[in-house]
């Protein structure tokens, strides 16, 4: 597989203050390899560095150290960016310009002709089902209508790499669903996409891979499947005959929870802590209804490295 | 050249529909046409009050509006994030910087164009012999247009659009006031001032090299070997503001 995006140690700090004497860490030591057709999500916490590593694969900010390379040209290089469509968090187009103009400037900036960039700009437009309002300014539309024609122009070049920040941030029901058909649209067609988001359910169902970000750092990274996997096992007791504290003493010291369910009790614990689990719930006068693995979630996981790295809202502050 | 040619017609076709364009532009076309009221309340002579009314309304409308676009050109940009739109693009910084520059140029040509325009045919109705000093003065504002809008664009990269304004008229004021800055200095006995006025005389763009809208007023005659040399010195600098722009906004992050 041909390898489409390439982070190698990528370190970012900001300076702040007018002395620049406090420094932010907003990337430390970031790698990663995305190979082609794969879509690969980037998610993690406020401030974990998401924006960072995608702003620095397209130059629009520099790393202090490391290097980065899309199609294997170093992003510093434009002609790194030739086969790229990007949607920035919360575009601001030119809101002068009609959809129309804009998704063909787009086209013109992608290196096509003016001819060229008419034709594509009216495929792409018909793509978002912008069509019939190509010709009103951006500045007359609603957010889900300028975040379609971001994507129009985006999509417009026939990029081999989409990179989209969060996407679908701040969309209806009916905004969400065209953006997520759109990149199953693109990932049919083989387009490589990366893209950050906070929505778990649209990772889930769109990404091949997944890589888990905090503190500028990949904590986790594999298909979702692997994460999942990754945490530690654990079994879901289900039982009835005896109320939530009494269960709870019985599996506290066992790092087990309890959440009651209807007239049953959900009793969660590690796996090696089943035996002794049941045979004390049991000794407590429970009956014991189901025994079965507890299955994580990407949103489990997400929480369990949100807890672990505790709250690191903009960077790390040194 | 496709991209900056691109990029300078985005420009042009979004300050063309902002409404600070229209409004100067009206604005402008109203006050020549009202020169009329202007000659039944002055004592000199009509080609004088033509002319030079004129030529200042549209010297002060347009340099206003060449600070207001350019402060604004990328400072605004980069604060309301349409540059990610832009920069992610294959293209350089300097093609973004030229298409920006040219664009803003586009504009205010059409509008002087346009004033312009107004101008002579205000010069025909009124049976005002048409010199050349009066088309030295409407290139030279040309030139200052240039040099302005270069020296908005490279405030812009550094600043908000507000200090970039200010900072665009401080100097054009100290532009036009450069020569008698530099006789004062002359006169000066201190070393210190003669150091620090000269280094400023220097550094400065001597704008009223290229104000002709007193000749024009008075029809003196125009050495035009002098009028080009003048021009070719602005554009210079022009170039030299536009370099350090560049070189500025190629190291920028945009976060």
């Amino acid at each position: 597989m041909t390898e489409i995006i390439r982070a190698d140690h990528l370190t970012k700090t900001y300076r702040l203050g007018m002395l620049g004497r406090r420094q932010v860490q907003a990337l430390n030591d970031f790698s990663l390899s995305v190979a082609e057709a794969e879509v690969f999500g980037l998610i993690g916490p406020n401030g974990a560095g998401k924006s960072t590593a995608i702003k620095i694969l397209l130059n629009l900010i520099q790393p202090t150290h490391g290097s980065a390379a899309l199609f294997g040209i170093d992003v510093k290089d434009k002609r790194a960016r030739i086969d790229v469509g990007f949607v920035p968090e919360n575009p601001a187009p030119q809101e002068h310009l009609t959809a129309e103009e804009y998704v063909e400037l787009q086209a013109v900036l992608a290196g096509r002709t003016s001819a060229d960039a008419r034709r594509l700009a009216s495929e792409a437009l018909d793509a978002v089902e912008l069509g019939a309002l190509r010709r009103v300014s951006i500045r007359r539309y609603s957010k889900g209508m300028t975040q379609r024609t971001m994507l129009a122009g985006a999509i417009v070049a026939r990029p081999r790499l989409l990179i989209l920040d969060e996407p679908t941030s701040g969309l209806d029901p009916v905004g969400r669903r065209l953006v997520r058909d759109l990149i199953l649209k693109q990932r049919k067609a083989g387009v490589t996409i990366l893209f950050c988001t906070h929505i778990i359910s649209d990772v889930e169902a769109l990404c091949d891979r997944v890589a888990l970000l905090a503190k500028g750092q990949v904590v986790r990274l594999g298909t979702i499947v692997d994460i999942v996997k990754s945490e530690d096992s654990i079994v879901e007791i289900i039982c009835e005959g005896v109320t939530q504290d009494v269960a709870m003493a019985q599996v506290a010291d066992l790092k087990g929870s309890v959440e009651p369910s209807a007239h049953l009790m959900l009793v969660r614990l590690p796996e090696e802590q089943l035996q002794v689990a049941i045979r004390r719930l049991q000794d407590a006068g429970a009956k014991i209804r189901r025994i079965q693995p507890h299955r994580f979630g990407l949103e489990d996981a997400f929480m369990s490295v949100v807890q672990s790295v505790g709250d690191t809202v903009g960077g790390v502050l040194q | 050249m496709r991209v900056i040619f691109a990029l300078a017609l985005a420009g042009f076709r979004e300050a063309l529909r902002n409404r600070v364009t229209v409004v100067v532009g009206v604005f402008a076309g109203i006050m020549l046409l009202s020169t009329t009221l202007i000659l039944n309340v002055t004592v000199f002579s009509l080609d004088r009050v033509v002319t030079d009314f004129g030529l200042s309304i549209m010297s002060l409308l347009l340099t206003g509006l060449a600070i207001f676009l350019s402060s604004g050109l990328i400072s605004k940009e980069i604060e309301r994030r349409t540059i990610f739109l832009i920069v992610s693009r294959p293209l350089s910084r300097t093609q973004f910087v030229l298409g920006r520059f040219l664009g803003n140029l586009m504009t205010l040509g059409v509008l002087q164009l346009f004033m312009g325009a107004l101008f002579f045919v205000q010069l025909l109705i009124f049976g005002v012999p048409k010199t050349s000093a009066q088309l030295a003065a409407v290139l030279g504002l040309s030139v200052e247009l240039i040099v302005l809008t270069a020296a908005g664009l490279l405030c812009s990269v550094l600043s908000s659009q507000l200090i970039s304004a200010m900072t665009c008229v401080g100097l054009y004021l100290m532009g036009h006031l450069a020569e008698d800055l530099y006789i004062l200095v002359v006169k000066s006995p201190s070393a210190l001032v003669h150091v620090v006025g000269k280094a400023a005389y220097y550094l400065l763009p001597n704008l009223s090299r290229v104000n002709y809208r007193n000749a024009a007023a008075y029809e003196v005659p125009i050495v035009w070997p002098e009028f080009f040399t003048s021009c070719s010195y602005l554009l210079a600098y022009a170039v030299v503001l536009l370099m350090v722009t560049t070189f500025a906004f190629d190291r920028r992050d945009f976060k």
